[in-house]
């Protein structure tokens, strides 16, 4: 790997110079790669936040920690799908799944907000249609 | 060689997303001496699915509905 840093360095350098063209699908994939990394982002911290004990603040109950748990899950076959297909249905489905699915007292967090917004960040950039759950974050 | 640029050049392209397809180039080189295609370098990138499922199923283990 040694060898093959300065080669790929060089390669980022001419790529960003000549800005090639990627495929619909490769850019896709790279969308959907960017999202399961603050997928998993959310997660993290939604366990995180589990782990405080009940009653503290920024305790988040099993229940909400299962509605990130369902949608971390479901988002993954559909990030999936996107990258094959280029439709974001099962995406859209998700969300409004897990909006559902999460109480009132999670939606006011501030910590799972703050990691919310970077998810909203990615997926706004898969389409700036898909709804937000966490309203407004 | 095209496909690592076209990946790798993206001007939104987040450290962590070079490093994984810098990690999956590795590992393609590694097995089979050659550099991988784009489609192999996609088809590679649903490998982070598996560190969400290992973290949720490490947290289902200790919180059993």
């Amino acid at each position: 790997m040694k060898r093959l840093t300065p080669l790929v360095l060089l390669v980022v350098m001419l790529g960003c110079a000549s800005n090639p063209a990627l495929s619909p699908k490769a850019q896709r994939a790279v969308q959907a790669g960017k999202v399961l990394d603050v997928v998993q982002a959310l997660s993290e911290t939604a366990i995180n936040l589990n782990a405080v004990p009940s009653g503290q603040p920024g305790h988040l109950t099993n229940n909400d920690t299962r509605a990130v748990r369902d949608f971390a899950l479901a988002i993954i076959p559909a990030c999936q799908s996107y990258v094959d297909t280029g439709t974001f249905a099962g995406i859209q489905t998700a969300l409004d799944s897990f909006g559902k699915a999460l109480s009132a007292n999670a939606r006011v967090s501030v910590t799972l907000k703050a990691v919310w917004t970077l998810v909203q960040l990615q997926l706004a950039i898969i389409s700036p249609l898909l709804a937000n759950p966490m309203g407004g974050a | 060689m095209p496909a690592l640029m076209a990946i790798l050049a993206i001007e939104q392209a987040s450290m962590p997303l070079i490093l994984m397809v810098l990690g999956i180039i590795k590992a393609h080189v590694n097995a089979t001496g050659k550099f991988p295609s784009e489609d192999e370098i996609i088809a590679a990138i649903p490998i982070k699915a598996e560190a969400i499922k290992e973290l949720w199923a490490a947290w289902d283990v200790t919180h059993p509905a």
